[in-house]
């Protein structure tokens, strides 16, 4: 008990301190050029101290508070997390359902496997410009592009999880006298279950990335089109705060995920070196 | 001489086999019903072709795609842009695969090394690839750099979960079985942690070889004077769809090729492991 809190205490304490340590040496780094006059330094390293490139702590933090009050931010928050939600549930479902058919029906895994080494390939995010001049710049092409990602990226740790179980566990159950239903509730999904979690983990960052990368390519809100515009006007700050934005955001989806797979896949004894 | 013939007889006895078999039949109906269906939905002659997406521009047919194809060699545009992909995307792999597989390793293995640098790596981790290039465009400017980079943090953020998980999901029970036995910290390394780690750091290292494709066409949609990204940009500028599905094609095979490379190294690591179901 007591050994298990040092532990835990020594992890936040170190946790803390690391960031800490970042958050003050950027302030300080970022504010060089308010205490001292920058001519003085070489000519790098003057433009790296510029507010245009290191944009100060404070006004990072002003522009946060403006754009939360102002609630830009949560509208375009809003569209992002939407477009993303749609498209992430449509397409896990539809990859998860494709990829255990494919391993389980030899039939069906020869008839589409053609197509799917075709199309598997391809990073999702070179069909944004096809679905863009298909449909047009809006919510459509950004949430079919999701779905199709999170697709992919599903259908792949979903198929290779149900084929790589190892044969032994198919053998026992069988010996046993499972039968079809007995064998895919009780042997091969739980089996296959931690890499088709961490494969759904795969497509909840990849989606959250993607939304991002549709929106900076053609959107008109969203955090990504936030981003982009801020970095037409030189507004790093605004930048800054996009991306911070994004980051809690991405961590907020993760924590749940991990959370998620921890829980599901607790009959898993991890080791520790 | 002999010899010779006698392989060749094996390679055709084997090709003759592979068409023979079911697999290839089922396959061949799946890709022909793709291409087929696509083929009558853009065919020229089609009385609703002048309609919404069935447009010329936007579905073209096989000899549109292939005359587009011409095209872009004479015009040189092709060549240029698979030899400056490539060299952007091996730059970029090298140097973040070192960089990510190396703190993933030392993260999964010491515990304060780990905490410490916890934070910052989750914090770069968690920013999703993309969302660095207006801001490298403001710091660094459109040019190499910036894709360079890009791809960079990419792939270290990709093969670093992958090595972090291959030391952390290492059963406890080989470590207990190689302690009971004797093995001091050094065999307790490379007799155990690093063979079992190997697995899911090479899925983090082939994985990575996606996440670097999928940084380097949108990096280079949104920002570059030559590659594949470019080429599908092109192709949504001119309104002209069979240039996109020429660019899609191109990353698909290159990202196809890549990724057999991954494959087979994956494949040879992980030759131990016992399959169930072949893959």
């Amino acid at each position: 008990m007591f050994n298990k809190l040092s532990k835990d205490n020594e992890k936040y304490f170190l946790y803390f301190f690391s960031l800490s340590f970042i958050f003050l040496s950027y302030t300080i780094i970022s504010n060089i050029y308010l205490c001292v006059d920058t001519n003085v330094f070489p000519d790098l390293l003057k433009k790296m101290l510029h507010p245009a490139f290191l944009p100060p702590t404070q006004e990072i933090l002003l522009f946060l508070v403006k754009s939360i009050m102002d609630g830009t931010l949560q509208i375009h928050l809003f569209s992002s997390f939407s477009r993303t939600f749609i498209g992430l549930i449509v397409g896990t479902i539809l990859g998860f359902l494709m990829g255990f058919l494919m391993a389980w029906f030899k039939k069906i895994d020869y008839t589409l496997d053609p197509i799917y080494e075709l199309l598997r390939p391809i990073p999702p995010i070179s069909f944004v410009t096809l679905f863009i001049l298909w449909f047009g710049i809006g919510d459509f092409s950004i949430i079919l592009l999701i779905i199709y990602g999170s697709f992919v990226v599903t259908l792949i740790p979903t198929y290779h999880a149900i084929k790589e179980v190892p044969d032994i566990y198919f053998k026992a159950a069988k010996v046993l006298g499972a039968n079809t239903k007995m064998l895919l509730l009780k042997v091969v999904f739980p089996a296959a279950s931690p890499r088709i979690l961490a494969g759904f983990r795969y497509a909840v960052m990849g989606a959250w990335g993607m939304v991002v990368a549709a929106e900076l390519i053609g959107s008109t809100s969203g955090i990504g089109y936030l981003i982009s515009k801020s970095q037409a006007t030189l507004d790093t700050h605004a930048v800054l705060v996009g991306i911070m934005v994004l980051v809690s955001c991405a961590f907020i989806f993760d924590a749940i995920v991990r959370f998620l797979i921890s829980y599901l896949t607790r009959w898993m004894k991890r080791g520790r070196w | 001489m002999e010899k010779l013939k006698f392989k060749f007889i094996t390679i055709k006895s084997k090709l003759f086999k592979s068409i023979a078999s079911v697999s290839f039949r089922y396959g061949l109906i799946g890709l022909g019903c793709f291409f087929g269906i696509y083929g009558i939905l853009s065919f020229p002659l089609l009385p609703i072709r002048k309609q919404l997406v069935l447009r010329p521009e936007f579905l073209p047919f096989y000899t549109e795609i292939i005359e587009k194809i011409d095209f872009l060699i004479k015009v040189g545009l092709l060549q240029k842009s698979i030899e400056e992909s490539l060299f952007r995307i091996s730059q970029g792999y090298v140097i973040g695969a070192l960089i990510g597989c190396s703190l993933g390793f030392i993260m999964g293995l010491y515990r304060r090394i780990e905490y410490f640098l916890d934070p910052p790596v989750t914090i770069i981790r968690y920013v999703p690839a993309l969302a660095w290039v207006p801001l490298f465009i403001l710091w660094f400017g459109i040019g190499e750099l910036t894709k360079v980079l890009l791809i960079v943090l990419g792939v270290m953020s990709v093969t670093l979960v992958g090595a972090y998980h291959g030391v952390r999901d290492i059963p406890d029970i080989y470590f207990k079985a190689a302690k009971v036995l004797g093995a001091n910290t050094k065999m307790l390394l490379l007799k155990v942690v690093f063979p079992a780690a190997l697995p899911q750091t090479f899925a983090g290292l082939r994985l990575a070889i996606g996440t670097a494709w999928m940084i380097i066409v949108a990096a280079e949609i949104i920002a570059s004077k030559a590659g594949l990204g470019y080429i599908l940009l092109a192709g949504r500028n001119f309104a002209q769809a069979s240039i996109i599905f020429i660019g899609i094609a191109l990353i698909g095979l290159l990202a196809f090729i890549t990724d057999r490379i991954g494959r087979v190294a994956y494949m040879y690591v992980t030759r131990w492991m016992k399959r169930g179901l072949e893959v």
